[in-house]
């Protein structure tokens, strides 16, 4: 598909994430590429966003060490950090009284100077970001007036106008519903094209596997598997992330379905984790 | 533009300040006392300028640097309805001048050492519940929670208070009771130098926070993400508010709701959250609206003088309870 960088843009590499003494999941490794759009599939409460905090820097990891660019995250400054990884949350935010062209200028502040004065390299990069988003016929509106989608939108032209080289998305698609979830997951894909790398978690286990360059599931176990999706289809991986007799996963479908339903679609290949025999592993990179 | 016409309308309220008081000067010779204060009535001259201009100096400087202590607070906290009073800073700084007022002060002698221990008593109480709502916000995640904590805290203090009261000498309960009610006449000639020295630098210092406060406008994770230490941010914000509030109580009492409701009137007026227009037009907002407060307590004229306290909720209350019911229309809300 794609000729493999040497350097992973971010790396975990074994790692014990948790807080403090409460260790959630150990032994965790992961690598995200320039152009990679990868998405993190795993049932609530297994550590998706622990992991996502930890590789962003949010959080320390108790054991094992995260690299950015092949340098531990903690040997970087906040500010240096700032610059190479940007993150993108559905936290709830109090920027109503914003312009959008206010908010994702913020995306700038790691450039600035202490009073955040905009020069026009700032101006450009800024209304690059809408344009590039498809937000800039609403610079002028407030956030409070967009869409869910559109303020995701926003909350990504923030993202870029920080013009750094990875992009973390924490549960992006929340509130979204299927189109506008549809519409980001191609904005993502272009946007790594241009050669950045994109992680972001996800519950939208059907359109992550027909989108995303690569999947990696974290499974109640407590083990990260990655590959494209179409390997760990083929491999049969997916009904690991949910190893209950009334949930299997439809290849078809690419999605998780109820077990009774499954039998309705004849050509569908649908199965739990154990009916379906896993097909061996080849682990990725 | 709107910077301007509120300008104009504190010069207004000021000169309308000088001229109406318990006592009645004709404009006239309230103007002579100012450009030519060696021919004016000596009486009168005494009244308008050592009385009356400190007073409204007071109350604009107090206004604006308590409305800036809420918005840092609202922004900090990520929380509408955050304020100093609502958060028990005030009652925290009262809290510390009742233990000078009404067990130090016998001990210390009156004059310079007196009020400069109600500033550090203000000081050390404000710090006191600055503390414990780090600590609180810290485990409490929801702001609605963190403002019920605040709230606790208020009461706790002002039992503290009752109980200062019950044990303490009736002559101090009676200075500190009238105290508490809050007024702005406590700054005279001789305290206005200490008190505006401290608080304007602080209160202007507010605008080199600004660019972080943007950033938190997204919250912590997000500011976090765009460079800046977040715990840091925060003891830097919290004692800037804590400073402003706990001078502000020791002079002139607690003073309620211009902090919580000035932040909300100047997002209103200027139409923004972006605190690089937000922070000067809160500071002129909050002096005009307690210059304001401060003219209305000169109300019953000759006889007497209203507690501010008694005037603030006025002004306050129907505010909030507009914004409340607004909440979805209010742009910056959300």
């Amino acid at each position: 598909m794609r000729e493999e960088p040497t350097t992973p843009a971010l790396e975990g590499a074994d790692l014990s994430i948790g807080y403090g003494e409460k260790i959630i999941a150990s032994g965790l490794s992961i690598r995200i590429y320039p152009g990679d759009v990868a998405s993190l599939l795993g049932p609530n409460g297994v550590g998706k966003s622990t992991l996502i905090k930890t590789l962003t820097g949010e959080l320390e990891a108790v054991e094992g060490i995260v690299y950015v660019f092949g340098k531990d995250v903690e040997s970087y400054s906040r500010k240096e950090l700032s610059r190479l990884l940007a993150i993108v949350t559905t936290d709830s935010v109090l920027a109503g009284g914003l312009t959008v062209e206010e908010l994702v200028g913020l995306g700038r502040q790691p450039h600035t100077g202490f009073f955040g004065r905009m020069g026009d390299d700032d101006r450009k990069a800024t209304e690059e970001a809408m344009r590039r988003v498809g937000i800039i016929h609403k610079r002028e509106a407030y956030v409070a007036e967009l869409s869910d989608g559109e303020r995701q939108k926003a909350m990504i032209a923030k993202a870029l106008a920080q013009e750094t080289a990875i992009i973390v998305l924490d549960e992006p698609f929340s509130y979204l519903d299927v189109a506008a979830r549809i519409e980001i997951l191609s904005l993502l894909k272009e946007i790594a094209a241009g050669g950045k790398a994109i992680l972001f978690s996800s519950h939208d286990v059907s359109q992550a596997l027909r989108m995303a360059s690569k999947a990696i599931l974290f499974t109640p176990s407590g083990e990260l598997i990655s590959g494209t999706p179409a390997r760990l289809i083929a491999e049969r991986r997916l009904p690991l992330l949910f190893p209950r007799r009334n949930v299997v996963f439809s290849e078809e479908a690419k999605d998780f379905i109820a077990a009774e339903t499954g039998s309705e679609l004849s050509s569908v290949k649908a199965c739990n984790v154990n009916e379906c025999p896993v097909q061996p592993h080849t682990p990725d990179r | 533009m709107r910077f301007a016409f509120l300008t104009l309308l504190s010069l207004l309220l000021l000169a309308l300040s000088l001229v109406y008081g318990a006592v009645e000067i004709p404009p006239e010779s309230v103007w002579q006392t100012i450009v030519a204060p060696g021919e004016a009535d000596a009486v009168w001259r005494l009244i308008v300028l050592e009385s009356r201009l400190p007073m409204a100096l007071a109350s604009f400087v107090s206004g604006a640097a308590l409305a800036v202590a809420g918005l840092l607070l609202q922004t900090t906290f990520q929380n509408p309805l955050a304020g100093p009073s609502i958060l028990g800073v005030s009652s925290g700084a009262s809290m510390g001048v009742a233990v000078v007022m009404l067990f130090g002060a016998g001990a210390i002698v009156s004059g310079a050492a007196q009020y400069l221990s109600i500033i550090g008593g203000a000081i050390a109480g404000a710090a006191a519940v600055m503390l414990l709502l780090i600590f609180f916000s810290s485990i409490l995640k929801s702001s609605a929670m963190l403002l019920i904590a605040g709230i606790m805290i208020g009461y706790l203090t002002s039992s503290v208070i009752s109980l200062l009261n019950y044990f303490a000498p009736s002559d101090d309960v009676k200075s500190f009771v009238v105290w508490g009610l809050g007024s702005f006449a406590g700054v005279g000639v001789r305290e206005l130098p200490v008190f505006l020295g401290i608080l304007v630098p602080f209160t202007a210092a507010s605008i080199l926070f600004a660019k972080p406060l943007n950033a938190l406008l997204l919250g912590e994770r997000y500011a976090s993400n765009m460079g800046y230490s977040v715990p840091a941010l925060r003891t830097w914000l919290l004692g800037v508010s804590g400073v402003l509030t706990a001078i502000v109580t020791a002079f002139c009492g607690p003073i309620g709701f211009i902090g919580l409701v000035v932040p909300h009137i100047a997002r209103m007026l200027f139409r923004t959250s972006n605190h690089f227009t937000l922070i000067p037009a809160t500071m002129l907002t909050g002096g005009l609206v307690t210059l304001l407060c401060n003219l209305l307590t000169v109300f019953p004229g000759k006889s007497g003088v209203l507690p501010v306290n008694a005037i603030t909720p006025l002004i306050g209350v129907p505010v909030i309870i507009y914004i409340l019911v607004n909440r979805r229309k209010l742009k910056y809300f959300n």
